[in-house]
């Protein structure tokens, strides 16, 4: 079954979201795609980064893309070759982002086929089933961001070993008796031995 | 930043020679050919810094290589710590069993134990804490840092849910806790058995009271009595009456046994004498018997006279009969001749009369025919006498006289024999009693009133030892009386020590359980805690790893990957799982839906998400060995555009066999701008001293913006 009615995002909000999103990751975005491509503005743009060049196009229908897709892959590489020569790596260096918020055909596998089709540039496809909100739209574009935006500041953690009377005190255990097992834990001694004789000085 | 720096190699698995790797870079690559080394300067970094190389564990490892022109191996790996400064491994070994290690630092050198505490100080320090440091050392180092070639998955796959767990603990900094829960839970345990034999002994001592106290129960008080005089008095007629020579004291130990002794041998002696009275009193019964019924003795002597006689005349009548029998044997003789002799004249006669004629057949003579004839016919007609001959009247007369002789005399024969046994009898009874009264102690000649006065004495003789048996065993109870008196105040003392002794045993039980609960209360709590701990650290890290997983997104419909937790049985689990958010499927096993490739690059995902997740990780270096193991197109463009983001912030070093592959590395993860410095060694040529190595540094490309305006 074809869903050409497209999903709950609109593709103007996509297109937004994903230029947001590579802005932010410290990508140029060129918003003026027509001038460029043949391709309507608020249906593409071009982003780059010291790395690479990234066109992102947004289908309002899945069958859009798929009869589609070709031509924009053509366009992008036009593109990158107009502007880097083959010594360039940069030149080597393209995505093609095609969305959708529509959902694809079932048992349909063009999806299937242009991801799995690695020739000319790399291509990264989303449709209604992968973006179901903006922030999936990030999520798509993951593959191009910067990694430290993934990752979490860790803040510096004292050893659970050495906090745990302190953790076990909250669960009614003496303080000192914990203490008493985590030290002779340290010192590789017998632990419950040491229990008993903590336990007959008190 | 903790990154490696360089590596000097030599006589390490495939580096038979000498090689110097300069790692001062932010990406390194290695190509070449399987076989070719590349796995050998990874597992020279981990064998630097450990001594161990794991994946080998079981085999022979195999550090030294067969072409080291000295026999040993040396790996010198310098490293940058987090100061900044650079530190030195230097490892050496001659032979497979041990290695040895030098640390050089700014600050000092550090050699031998000392060595492999200070790596572990600056690389791992948690690991010092628990009893096998380099093996946890090397679970961090290989799950974190060094991503081995052919271990790719064992994450995924091979490792069970609770060695994931340990894993992940080890890593997210919950490997001592967990370390501990394990030594408590077993020292626990072990306490737990010797409660066993702590309760023993403490029911034992309460057994050994309670027995005390029964023994003491059943001893009686003393009943005064003045035993002193009794035992003198007892002992005395005991004396007096032959029983013992012998007169102890009371104060002796064996006065007990003395009195039971002396106790036995009068009752042998009473019995003795009751015996002997009524022996007596049988004889006398048996005596009187005798004295009424029993015949007494003849006079054999006519009798035997007139045996003598008939036998006289018997033999005569024999001998007479004899004579008798033959004359009457020779009359019957005579009388056969004779008749024999008139039968034969009688048949001539017969023939003759036949025969008869004028003239003699024989001698042809002539003879009177007619006298002749008549005397022949009387001769025919005359008939033999029939005679008895005399004698044989006489022989029966005979006869019958001996039958009534051997009569008289047999009949004369058995009166004899009753006579004898009589008398015989009389005489055996006569030296019987004879024997037995002296058996008795009277003379031979005693009478049976001198019989029934000797039982009238020995009656009262054993009436009286009853009596002394009597007293005796009255002594003996006032003996045995004033022994429980003693034995009450010893018994009265071990109790005391008993009561003691339990006490003790109920108080080490008591302490014993009271550290043992004490044991279980800081186990159960510490598991919440380490629940707790390692749920929040998981789910610190799972973002991150399921964001790595969806830069790579290997599979069109698990999009998302997360870290389920569980505990079973007191031990911790984690098992990575995948969802479809579209379809609705949460938490599904990869393993049985994923491809080999995509596993793969879950697995990678895992990885990098455990280095960059892991705040404390040994190195801030991502060692890749040869990733693209079953990695589809799609997938290892995903790796290596995670890869190229990886860059910025972990030291990069991956190798692989592709030459392809190894281009689209140095394309992608080039150095741009800023970015450091990029450096490529190709493997290739290798010989008995290790591979042909070349150096090239990828070429910096400037930042320039062609596309979109700035």
């Amino acid at each position: 079954m074809i869903n050409d009615g497209g999903g709950a995002l609109a593709p103007a909000a996509v297109l937004a979201e994903a230029a947001s999103v590579l802005s932010g990751a410290s990508y140029h975005v060129e918003r003026d795609a027509e001038k460029i491509l043949d391709l309507p503005t608020e249906r593409a743009f071009l982003a780059e980064d010291k790395y690479g060049v990234v066109l992102v196009v947004v289908y309002d229908t899945w069958g859009d893309l798929a009869r589609g897709w070709r031509s924009a892959q053509a366009r992008a590489v036009e593109v990158i070759s107009d502007r880097f020569t083959r010594l360039d790596r940069k030149a080597w260096d393209g995505y093609l982002i095609l969305l959708t918020p529509a959902l694809a055909a079932e048992d349909d596998a063009t999806v299937h086929e242009i991801r799995y089709d690695t020739s000319r540039i790399r291509k990264i496809v989303a449709t209604g089933e992968d973006i179901r909100s903006l922030s999936d739209v990030e999520r798509t574009l993951l593959p191009l961001l910067p990694l430290a935006h993934d990752t979490v500041e860790l803040e510096e953690d004292a050893s659970p070993l050495d906090e745990l009377p302190e953790r076990l005190e909250e669960h009614g255990v003496a303080r000192e008796l914990v203490q008493t097992a985590v030290d002779a834990f340290k010192e590789h001694r017998p632990i419950v031995q040491e229990l008993r004789r903590h336990l007959e000085l008190e | 930043m903790r990154r490696l720096l360089s590596a000097e190699i030599q006589g390490f698995r495939a580096f038979g020679g000498e090689y110097t790797f300069d790692l001062d870079a932010d990406v390194v690559i290695l190509s070449g050919p399987n076989g070719s080394g590349k796995t050998s300067l990874f597992d020279a970094i981990l064998w630097s810094l450990s001594g161990q190389l794991p994946r080998f564990t079981g085999r022979d490892s195999q550090a030294i290589s067969l072409y080291s022109p000295s026999g040993s191996a040396r790996v010198a790996v310098t490293f940058e710590d987090d100061a900044g400064h650079q530190m030195t491994v230097i490892r050496t070994a001659s032979s497979e069993d041990r290695s040895d290690v030098l640390v050089q630092t700014p600050t000092g050198r550090f050699d031998g134990g000392a060595g492999d505490v200070k790596i572990l100080e600056t690389l791992w320090p948690s690991a010092l804490l628990t009893k096998d440091s380099v093996a946890a050392f090397c679970m961090a180092f290989t799950r974190s840092v060094y991503l081995q070639q052919d271990l790719v998955r064992e994450f995924i796959e091979s490792d069970s849910e609770e060695e994931r767990f340990t894993v992940m603990s080890e890593l997210l900094g919950a490997g001592r806790l967990n370390e501990f829960l394990r030594e408590l839970e077993r020292d626990r345990n072990s306490w737990s058995r010797t409660r066993t034999e702590r309760a023993r002994e403490a029911s034992e001592a309460e057994l050994r009271v309670s027995q005390i106290r029964t023994r003491l129960e059943r001893l009686r008080q003393s009943a005064g009595q003045d035993i002193e005089k009794l035992w003198k008095d007892w002992w005395g007629d005991v004396r007096s009456f032959g029983v013992t020579e012998s007169e102890p004291t009371l104060a002796t130990t064996e006065a007990a046994r003395l009195v039971n002794d002396a106790l036995g041998a009068l009752l042998a002696q009473r019995r003795a004498v009751e015996r002997r009275r009524d022996g007596a009193q049988e004889f006398l019964r048996e005596w009187s018997e005798r004295i009424q019924s029993a015949p007494s003795a003849t006079d054999v002597s006519q009798a035997r006279r007139e045996q003598q006689e008939l036998s006289v005349q018997l033999e005569r009548s024999r001998k007479e009969l004899s004579a008798a029998q033959e004359a009457a044997a020779r009359e019957r003789e005579r009388l056969t001749q004779q008749h024999e002799t008139h039968e034969e004249l009688r048949s001539l006669a017969t023939l003759a009369l036949r025969h008869l004629g004028e003239r003699c057949p024989v001698c042809e003579q002539k003879y009177p025919v007619d006298e002749t004839r008549r005397r022949l016919e009387q001769l025919v007609a005359e008939t033999p006498p029939e005679e008895q001959p005399a004698p044989m009247a006489q022989v029966e007369d005979l006869a019958r006289r001996i039958a009534t002789l051997e009569r008289s005399l047999a009949a004369l024969a058995v009166e004899l024999a009753e006579a004898e046994r009589v008398n015989s009898d009389a005489r055996a009874w006569s030296e019987s009693r004879a024997r037995r009264l002296e058996e008795l102690g009277l003379t031979r000649q005693a009478t049976p009133a001198d019989l029934d006065r000797l039982i009238a004495e020995l009656s009262l003789r054993a009436h009286t030892m009853s009596e002394l048996y009597s007293r005796g065993e009255a002594v003996a109870l006032s003996v045995a009386s004033a022994s429980e008196a003693a034995q009450r105040a010893e018994l009265q003392e071990q109790l005391a020590s008993a009561q003691h002794v339990a006490e003790e045993r109920r108080r080490a039980l008591s302490a014993h359980e009271a550290a043992g609960d004490a044991a279980t209360t800081i186990l159960d709590a510490a598991r919440i805690a380490a629940r707790e701990l390692v749920d929040a650290r998981v789910n610190r890290i799972e973002p991150l790893v399921e964001r790595i997983y969806a830069r790579m997104d290997p599979h069109p419909l698990f999009t998302d990957v997360s870290l389920g937790t569980s505990y079973r049985g007191g031990h911790g689990r984690v098992q990575p799982l995948v969802a479809d958010p579209a379809a609705g499927l949460k938490n599904q096993d990869p393993y049985t839906l994923f491809s080999s490739s995509q596993l793969n690059a879950l697995a990678v995902s895992l990885f990098l998400g455990l280095n960059l997740g892991t705040r404390e990780a040994p190195l801030q270096v991502v060692m890749l060995d040869d990733p693209l193991q079953s990695l589809d197109d799609v997938n290892l463009l995903g790796l290596v555009d995670t890869l190229r983001r990886t860059k910025a912030l972990r030291q990069l070093v991956v190798s692989t066999h592709d030459r392809r592959f190894a281009n689209l590395l140095q394309r992608k993860l080039r150095p741009v701008g800023d970015d450091g410095r990029s450096r490529v060694f190709s493997f290739s040529d290798w010989t008995e001293s290790g591979p042909v190595v070349e150096t090239d540094d990828v070429r910096t490309e400037p930042e320039q913006f062609r596309v979109a305006a700035a």
